[in-house]
């Protein structure tokens, strides 16, 4: 009996220990590995921040800090899952992001569409991590991006919309068809709202526009139905972007 | 008698003194080709290399000590390999690639050698990538490409060729654009020792590597080096995410200043130096050889015009009676001058092509042993010495000129 009564409030304080470690419940699921975390969330298509960490030393608790006010002032768009890089089940999403080979404590932010929107370390602020929530068709592009594709994207007016016969002919092109990425955005999405702030672009659009981004992230400009698909052609192969010998050229390599 | 037939005549017949006279020139310029000549083939060579290697920068551990820029990575000291993402991370204009590189010793097949953990540019674009985000909204504030430089766009550059993806490219660009787990790339020299082909296996840290590519020969000790994924190498020698030396090719000269302070504030334990900064003692070596040459060929010339001037007054002393008859029939002080300059223009000319001569056969015999890169004769210390030797000939020859011009007939036949 004595043994019994002593070892309760042990137990007691070990687990009331381990959920300080592990942060709030609502935040962090305590019985899952961040990979698995990293699945759950997607499907609910919300963004996932990931804080690596070795020690938790004062930067880290100002990041975990941050981050935690900014995942519940988003609550329905973002999770949050704290992993320490020695943490023997957290090794599969350790591996995933090389984390071991980046200074710590940083943060990483993954799309429900598995692109990553945000990485830094040291220390972050909400400003920046309210950057790294994107709509879905944003995610698209910068998923498109990290896959080293040039992502095309037209901006139309309904679903129902057109978008411009340049961005098709450049889709169709033996130049860049092989290395770009259609993705179109209606201006009657709400959801997309954010990203026609982010790209400088009035959602009420009467005719089609279309904006092009070369990895990692250059922006080589918006065009509208002016523009033909030759002087477009000509612009991305003079910032290089597409590799290909034009690109080479240009650059004078 | 034509004038120069009387001055070949002059020299056929007093061979010994013009000799003399004429090494002495020859000395001199023959010290300035050939020291001139191995300093300028020792600048081309650090010309032509730097431009291989494009504006370098190093950044190493704090306490490493360096002396060849091929040898980088062979201090022994280690940094963690997380200072490559921070690179990355901040993307700092300018830099165009780079090549963190873990160096170890390890046994093949009975034979010692150094493996060299290198990481792929592809490893670097995908940690690049994870900014988009943050790229795509500063370019779109900035109205532009945000922070650019000419022909460049001021981060990691991301244009991959054909040439790129050759594995062999490796030897002279010394970036890899992508490389299997367990690939190895096999410096030159080691793949004859080891009598290894494209396609050929190798044990190596208890596991099979598959031989990718035998490099090219490219003349330095990478020859002797088997190279695998940086990962790779680390995991299985037990050593972490460390590295001996990250390699920073940077787009141009221009940016390099800024980068290198960049670098500097973003990694202040570690040492940033360029390739300049490297070759600098090479660079003061060959201005120090260049202004000694200079110095031996002022010396040797002044020992040279000495000699020729003694020859040249003994010379008209001996010839006295020679000169009187001709001026006596008729022979002006002017021809007497001329007759002179000639004699001593021939020996400075003379003095000057063999010294040429002498002076290019022993940089191209010397010269590769002692510095180590092809020789090719300087051009322009071929131009200065001959003309040097000229000059020092005649203006050593003034004097016995006047003397020879104001030589009375009358008295020179009364020594008859």
């Amino acid at each position: 009996m004595k043994d019994r009564f002593t070892f309760s409030p042990c137990l007691a304080m070990l687990v009331a220990l381990l959920a300080f470690q592990g942060g709030p419940a609502s935040l962090q699921a305590a019985d899952s590995s961040g990979v698995q975390q990293l699945e759950t969330p997607a499907e609910d298509d919300q963004h996932t921040y990931f804080l690596f960490y070795r020690n938790n030393d004062q930067r880290t608790a100002a990041m975990e800090k941050t981050i935690e006010r900014h995942v519940a002032a988003h609550a329905d768009e973002a999770a949050f899952r704290k992993v320490n890089v020695f943490d023997k089940n957290e090794q599969e999403i350790v591996n995933m992001y090389d984390a071991r080979r980046m200074s710590v404590p940083s943060v990483l932010c993954v799309a429900p569409n598995g692109a990553v929107t945000c990485v830094y370390n040291r220390a972050v602020s909400g400003e920046q991590l309210k950057r790294s929530l994107l709509t879905p068709k944003y995610a698209d592009v910068v998923l498109a991006l990290q896959e080293g594709k040039i992502a095309v994207v037209s901006l139309v007016r309904d679903a129902e919309s057109e978008p411009l016969a340049a961005a098709e002919q450049f889709m169709d092109s033996g130049d860049f068809k092989d290395s770009a990425t259609h993705v179109k955005v209606s201006a009657d999405d709400a959801s997309e709202e954010e990203f026609f702030t982010r790209v400088k672009v009035d959602r009420n659009i009467d005719a089609a526009k279309m904006i092009l981004f070369a990895p990692p992230g250059r922006y080589l400009g918006t065009f509208d139905a002016t523009t033909s698909f030759e002087t477009i052609a000509q612009k991305v192969h003079a910032s290089g972007s597409c590799s290909c010998e034009k690109c080479q050229e240009a650059r004078g390599r | 008698m034509k004038i120069h037939n009387l001055v070949w005549k002059e020299m056929k017949q007093r061979p010994a003194p013009c000799v003399a006279a004429l090494m002495a020139v020859a000395l001199g310029v023959a010290a300035l080709v050939s020291i001139q000549s191995v300093a300028a083939s020792s600048q081309t060579q650090v010309a032509r290399q730097m431009n291989e290697l494009g504006a370098n920068v190093l950044v190493l551990p704090k306490s490493a000590t360096l002396e060849d820029y091929y040898a980088a990575d062979l201090h022994g000291e280690t940094m963690p390999e997380s200072y490559v993402t921070d690179i990355i991370m901040a993307q700092a204009v300018g830099v165009e690639e780079m090549a963190p590189k873990l160096c170890l010793p390890a046994t093949v097949q009975d034979k010692q050698v150094t493996v060299t953990g290198i990481l792929p540019r592809s490893e670097f674009f995908k940690k690049s990538s994870w900014q988009s985000v943050d790229l795509m909204f500063q370019e779109m504030e900035s109205g532009g490409l945000g922070q650019s430089h000419e022909n460049c766009n001021g981060r990691t550059c991301q244009l991959t060729d054909e040439a790129m993806k050759d594995l062999k490219s490796y030897a002279k660009t010394r970036v890899v654009h992508d490389l299997a787990p367990y690939d190895l790339l096999v410096g030159a020299d080691l793949a004859s020792q080891l009598g290894l082909n494209d396609g050929d296996t190798l044990e190596l840290y208890g596991e099979q590597f598959d031989v990718a590519a035998v490099l090219p020969a490219s003349g330095t000790i990478d020859d002797q080096r088997l190279f695998a994924h940086l990962h790779t190498v680390q995991d299985l020698s037990g050593e972490g995410p460390v590295v001996n030396v990250i390699e920073v090719m940077a787009c141009c000269e221009d940016v390099t200043a800024g980068l290198i302070t960049n670098l500097e504030d973003l990694l202040p334990d570690t040492r940033v130096i360029t390739i300049s900064q490297l070759v600098e003692a090479q660079v003061g070596m060959n201005r120090l050889m260049s202004r000694l040459s200079l110095l031996l060929f002022a010396i040797l010339m002044l020992v040279g015009g000495a000699s020729v001037a003694a020859v040249m007054f003994s010379n008209v002393s001996e010839r006295r009676k020679e000169m009187g008859t001709l001026m006596a029939l008729g022979a002006t002080p002017r021809l007497l001058h001329r007759l002179v300059f000639m004699k001593a223009a021939c020996l400075g000319l003379f003095g000057g092509v063999c010294g040429i001569l002498v002076g290019g056969l022993i940089a191209m015999a010397f010269g590769p042993m002692i510095v180590d890169v092809p020789m090719s004769v300087s051009t322009s210390a071929m131009l200065w010495g001959c003309t040097g030797a000229i000059l020092v000939a005649l203006l050593s020859s003034y004097l016995p000129a006047r003397k020879a011009a104001q030589l009375d007939p009358s008295i020179c036949f009364q020594d008859v």
